[in-house]
């Protein structure tokens, strides 16, 4: 009985100006998000492969220890042609220094191509799925109910044999087999432009990912076929009907992730950047002033009355290095490094504090937002989809952990060499 | 008769749910978007006391060279209503001697939290969008297809009355049912903003907001004319809804993001870095021809200077030196002055270009997204209140102008060969190297050669100083003599005039589709 | 006073709806026209109403065009329709004040409609109530009253008592005696062919678009009107005996 009503509705649905249309939005949507996706990734890969030549030529051309400052840059997440999340607002690479913690990462990121565009988003693939397939299950159930008891069908069907759950079941269902070829079509199309395309490389796992993507978005659907069919039975008329369910899905499509974002910023306050960064900045000064008067002491206690220097460079983060200097200088200049690098180090400590304050006030604001969230059934879709392409906050979070333990290990390998105090560190 | 027939349809009108509901959306979001605009407005105007601090503290200067001013752009109140792009570009530009300001630096939205970034914004004029137009729907959708279903346009032809009284009865009653909102949506908006007290408008902005309800007006009509379109195409309220509703979400949500977005992958932009690899080389250009003129330049009796501070953009603070070493500083600036300026005037085709391309993609994103009238409208609106591109660009180019206005006083002052371009010792008081070594040994040496064979130039022996040649003890010079920025907003008939043109295209589609309505609605099957 | 002169009427897809009726309505004559369901007879008032054009002939009240001057000809006609659903959030008397002002009498008062709604028998406590609260009679009635106060000398109804109980059909017949009385040229379409036979002055009988009968109030009493309907319906052509 209820796959005879589904049936029923299948038929019916197929050919109605509504399936003709989603189909067509889809038919349009679709490969065009794909192919702009595909495009900004090839982009990415491009200014993946310059950076990273870049930081190896780097790498190489190393010759004191005090130049040992790798940057690491951050292979484009293939997944991220499907949900871009996170990625799109930070930037690929992080530089290992000395003096502070990595915080944020420098470099290329898509939102800051053109300032002069309103667009400060992205449309992605599951963006543009969520948003069409919600108004899709919207417009083919509004009026499950209220059309058929508006022609009188309803009634006809009642004097038969059927219980109302079974009825209600296969109209569900009907609906449901009449979106999912849509569903499947949109599915298909981005993956066989993905493996069409030569330069992504997706592995089996990355595969496995985006057939749980397809899953979920089968249960996305069917959430919103739920509320339609909902609201369908609630109202009298299919006009109601379809106003509310608009309302709905405005509601929960737009407004509410967008409030969520707003009242989290409301309810979790934290300091603005630009305080963070002077606070930080403060503190370099204060280290600034400390390593002055170091430099007179040492010059002092050497008799030094000034400093000179041959084939002198030197750069950010104490980077150093001098050939032929003479050897007070040599000498003067390895006082300082005992001291200088070890202090420095204990200012990054010092930052650290306070970087990790403002980073804990963005996560406990990110909190709010995905406890929000949950009243939003897009919002959950859009949370899930981020964690299965590997672009929510919690792997950007993770990865800056890491870097940051590689900067540890780093700052271990020259503690224990004690390397600070070597003549290595500054000159071959 | 019109008359009649309209206070017939006043009357129908509100008395419906939709009414009531339309008052109350309004009654929930429009606050709800005031408060967070009037916040983000706060928000950048504490960023904007911490840079303006900042850049008064940076815009010290202790000689000429030095002097390369920030300029920082206030925030206007008016962008709680619109916001435009003023939350995208920064608002600091630095005047560069070097390198003339291409885009604004310092924005502030986005650094805040990269975890936070939404598609959608929320102020007043969006908010406003959503509800006025869904409202128009709700309202026009069955004004043809609702009196035909229930009988009465029937009734009503049945007298001698003719369909475009009928038709422009039931247009003005529906559009008196929906001036109410619209009132009540400015006024909940005004009173928030009065209650906030934080936020003062000057008597221009009152102008610039009272058009902008006008033109809110003209918008409001457009949406019922789309909705009197689809309404008089169709047989069925049914069908009507559902295609107004499609319209709606289309109008709305689809096109605008769709048209940046096909701005985007339609006109490629070169990128930042290659943009940053050409000025690059072209500095390199200037650093090598510097270099050479350096180079040919003789060499100064004693290049020991007690101070020395140098940096970027010609900046170049020295204390101490010998009168011989000063003077060939002197030359060098003075022919590195005017050639900085120049090689600024060879990078700028590259910085145009990438602007232009830049530029592009906006124009080419702004028409797309025309095809909706909520966006010609929300257009109009950020061009009242100053934060479209056209106004930012205005005051880019205030700042071009102001760098120019700067170089040339430098030029015609020849601030570029003077001493005081670079230190503030009167150069009367510079010496030979002799002199320099006699005293700063304390007379143990007497002449520049002594100090190098007796004392083997061990620095040791000077010990006096040369009062106030400390450089980083020197107080900031009084700058005021020099030209300073004002930034002119545009003037508030200009930015109406300019927006005249989108309410212009507004009643154009109004009118034609008005038009068409109407020639349908007489041909309209009233059984 | 109501005249078809060789009204025609084909839709685009050569359906003939209407084929040169020829029909003429004098006043205090009460015409009913018979016919099955897609006859033409809703077609007629239509066509008479000018909601639709005609392809052939032409329509005329009291003499004048409906499509050379149809606002001019619309001041002499009043129109019951068959499904009368009105303004649902209005009272009974906003309604009939609203169609009184656009029919051409501004100057009515309550008391003046109050009055109108008591002659077609509706109830008291009906007058201040919404329209949507009644039942498919009492809508009747207020329809009927609409096209009462307009005061005109033509009425057309169309399926006016379908639907209706035997009450009120016969309250809402009577009404037309009495409007027949002072004079008014009344055109009604229905299938009631036995209340025909008490009120009407003229039958006439529709079929696929031409009016095939016509037949005085004499005449049909004599013979069985049923039959002669049921006979034209399955094609065959009785002579008056």
């Amino acid at each position: 009985m209820i796959w005879h009503i589904a049936k029923k509705d299948f038929l019916l649905n197929i050919f109605s100006a509504r399936f003709i249309i989603g189909v067509l939005i889809c038919l349009i949507l679709v490969p065009f998000t794909i192919r702009v996706s595909i495009d900004e990734y090839k982009s990415q890969l491009r200014i993946y492969a310059v950076d990273k030549e870049k930081s190896e030529k780097e790498w190489k051309e190393i010759k004191v220890y005090s130049n040992l400052k790798p940057e690491i840059v951050k292979y484009p997440e293939p997944l991220g042609i499907f949900y871009k999340g996170i990625n799109q607002n930070v930037g690929n690479k992080v530089k290992i220094y000395l003096q502070e913690y990595p915080f944020f990462p420098t470099g290329h990121a898509s939102t800051r191509d053109n300032p002069l565009l309103n667009a400060f988003f992205s449309l992605d693939f599951i963006t543009v799925l969520s948003i069409v397939l919600s108004l899709l299950a919207l417009v083919f159930s509004y009026d499950l109910i209220t059309r058929e008891h508006e022609d009188g069908t309803l009634k006809l069907i009642f004097t038969n044999y059927n219980s109302r759950i079974s009825f209600l079941i296969g109209k569900i269902t009907g609906v449901l087999i009449s979106l999912l070829p849509i569903l499947v079509f949109c599915f298909l199309l981005s993956s066989l432009f993905i493996v069409l395309s030569p330069d992504i490389k997706l592995q089996v796992s990355d595969w496995m990912r985006v057939i749980i993507l397809f899953i979920f978005s089968i249960l996305y659907v069917l959430i919103f076929i739920l509320a339609g069919t909902f609201i369908s039975a609630m109202v009298k008329h299919s006009s109601t009907a379809i106003v509310l369910s608009m309302l709905f899905w405005i509601w929960f499509v737009f407004l509410w992730p967008v409030s969520g974002s707003y009242l989290s910023k409301s309810i979790v306050k934290i300091d603005l950047y630009d305080n963070v960064r002077n606070s930080l900045d403060d503190l370099d000064k204060e280290y600034g002033k400390k390593e002055g008067e170091q430099w007179d002491a040492i010059q002092k206690s050497l008799n030094m009355k000034g400093t000179s220097w041959w084939n002198a460079t030197g750069g950010e983060d104490g980077y150093f290095e001098t050939y032929g200097s003479p050897s007070e200088t040599m000498e003067f200049h390895r006082q300082l490094n005992t001291w200088k690098e070890p202090v420095r180090l204990l200012y990054a400590d010092r930052k650290w504090p306070i970087q990790k304050k403002y980073l804990d006030g963005l996560i406990r604001q990110q909190k709010v937002e995905q406890n929000l969230s949950w009243f939003s059934p897009s919002e959950i879709f859009v949370q899930a989809a981020s964690c299965l392409c590997r672009s929510s906050e919690k792997d950007f979070l993770r990865y800056m952990d890491e870097m940051r333990r590689y900067r540890e290990t780093i700052v271990t390998f020259l503690k224990e060499k004690k390397l600070f105090e070597k003549y290595i560190y500054f000159t071959p | 008769m019109i008359l009649r027939i309209a206070s017939k349809e006043w009357l129908n009108n509100i008395v419906t749910p939709r009414f009531i509901t339309g008052f109350v959306l309004c009654l929930l979001l429009i606050p709800f978007s005031i408060v967070i605009s009037i916040n983000e407005y706060k928000s950048k105007m504490n960023v904007y006391e911490i840079e303006k601090a900042k850049a008064d503290e940076e815009n010290k200067a202790k000689a000429y060279s030095t002097y390369r001013p920030v300029i920082v752009k206030k925030p206007t109140p008016l962008s709680i209503f619109a916001r435009g792009i003023s939350y995208n570009v920064g608002d600091r530009v630095k005047v560069f001697f070097g390198d003339k300001p291409m885009l604004s630096e310092g924005k502030a939205e986005s650094r805040d939290n990269p975890f936070l970034n939404r598609f959608f914004t929320f102020d007043f004029v969006s908010v406003l969008v959503i509800i006025m137009s869904l409202m128009a729907f709700l309202f026009t959708y069955d004004i043809c297809t609702g009196e035909r279903e229930s009988g009465t346009l029937k009734m009503m032809l049945a007298n001698p009355v003719s369909r475009s009284a009928i038709l422009m009865g039931k247009l003005l009653g529906t559009f008196l049912t929906l001036i109410p909102m619209l009132i009540f949506s400015f006024g909940l908006c005004l009173l928030v903003i009065i209650l906030h007290k934080a936020i003062a408008f000057s008597g221009p902005e009152w102008i610039r907001i009272g058009v902008m309800i006008l033109f809110s007006v003209v918008f409001l009509i457009l949406f019922m004319i789309v909705g009197l379109f689809i309404s008089s195409r169709v047989r069925h309220s049914a069908t009507s809804i559902v295609i107004c509703l499609i319209v709606w979400v289309i109008f709305l949500f689809i096109i605008p993001n769709l048209a940046s977005y096909s701005a985007k992958s339609f006109i490629r932009v070169g990128s930042s870095e290659n943009l940053e690899y050409d000025i690059n080389s072209i500095e390199k250009e200037f650093q090598d021809k510097a270099g050479e003129f350096s180079v040919k330049q003789q060499q100064p009796d004693w290049s020991g200077s007690s101070y020395y501070w140098g940096g970027e953009d010609g900046f170049k603070l020295i204390g101490g030196a010998t009168k011989n070493f000063m003077e060939r500083e002197r030359r060098i600036n003075e022919y590195c002055g005017p050639l900085l300026i120049q090689y600024a005037d060879k990078k700028w085709p590259f910085r145009e270009q990438y602007l232009h391309e830049l530029e592009k993609q906006q124009k080419l994103a702004k028409y797309l997204s025309f095809l909706s009238p909520s966006e010609i409208f929300k257009e109009s609106a950020s061009a009242l209140c100053s934060t479209n591109y056209e106004s930012h660009n205005n005051f880019l180019n205030q700042t071009r102008n102001y760098r120019e206005l700067l170089i040339n006083y430098y030029l015609k002052n020849h601030l570029f060969g003077s001493f005081s371009y670079f230190t503030q010792l009167d150069p009367g008081s510079f010496m030979t190297a002799d002199e320099l070594i006699n005293y700063e040994s304390n007379g143990l040496c007497k002449t520049f050669s002594e100090f190098n064979t007796k004392f083997h130039g061990d620095w040791q022996y000077l010990t006096k100083i040369i009062p106030n040649s400390n450089v980083f003890e020197w107080k900031p010079i009084d700058m005021s003599g020099l030209p300073q920025f004002e930034y002119r907003n545009l003037n508030v008939l200009t930015d109406i005039s300019n927006s005249l043109i989108y309410i212009g295209v507004l009643l154009g589609i109004g009118i034609i589709l008005f038009w068409l309505s109407f020639l349908s609605f007489i041909q309209y099957d009233v059984r | 006073m109501l005249q078809a002169i060789d009204l025609t009427k084909r839709y685009e897809d050569q359906q003939l709806a209407l084929d040169a009726l020829n029909l003429e309505i004098k006043e205090g004559e009460i015409f009913f026209l018979l016919g099955a369901n897609g006859a033409g007879k809703t077609t007629t008032i239509n066509l008479f109403l000018n909601f639709i054009e005609p392809t052939g002939g032409k329509a005329l009240i009291n003499g004048i065009d409906v499509t050379r001057e149809p606002l001019e000809s619309k001041k002499y006609v009043s129109y019951v329709s068959e499904n009368v659903m009105l303004y649902g959030n209005f009272t009974a008397r906003q309604n009939l004040d609203f169609f009184a002002k656009l029919g051409g009498k501004p100057n009515l008062t309550t008391e003046d409609y109050y009055m109108r709604m008591r002659e077609v028998g509706l109830q008291e406590e009906a007058f201040e109530k919404k329209l949507k609260t009644f039942s498919k009679g009492m809508r009747q009635k207020v329809g009927l009253t609409i096209a009462i106060i307009k005061d005109a000398p033509n009425i057309l109804l169309d399926e006016p008592t379908a639907g209706l109980d035997p009450k009120a059909a016969a309250e809402l017949l009577q009404i037309l005696v009495n409007l027949k009385r002072q004079g008014k040229s009344i055109f009604m379409c229905t299938h009631d062919i036995f209340r025909a036979k008490n009120i009407a002055d003229r039958v006439g009988i529709m079929k696929e678009g031409r009016l095939v009968m016509v037949r005085t109030r004499e005449e049909f009493l004599e013979d069985d009107l049923e039959k002669i309907y049921m006979n034209y319906m399955q094609e065959m052509v009785i002579e008056k005996s």
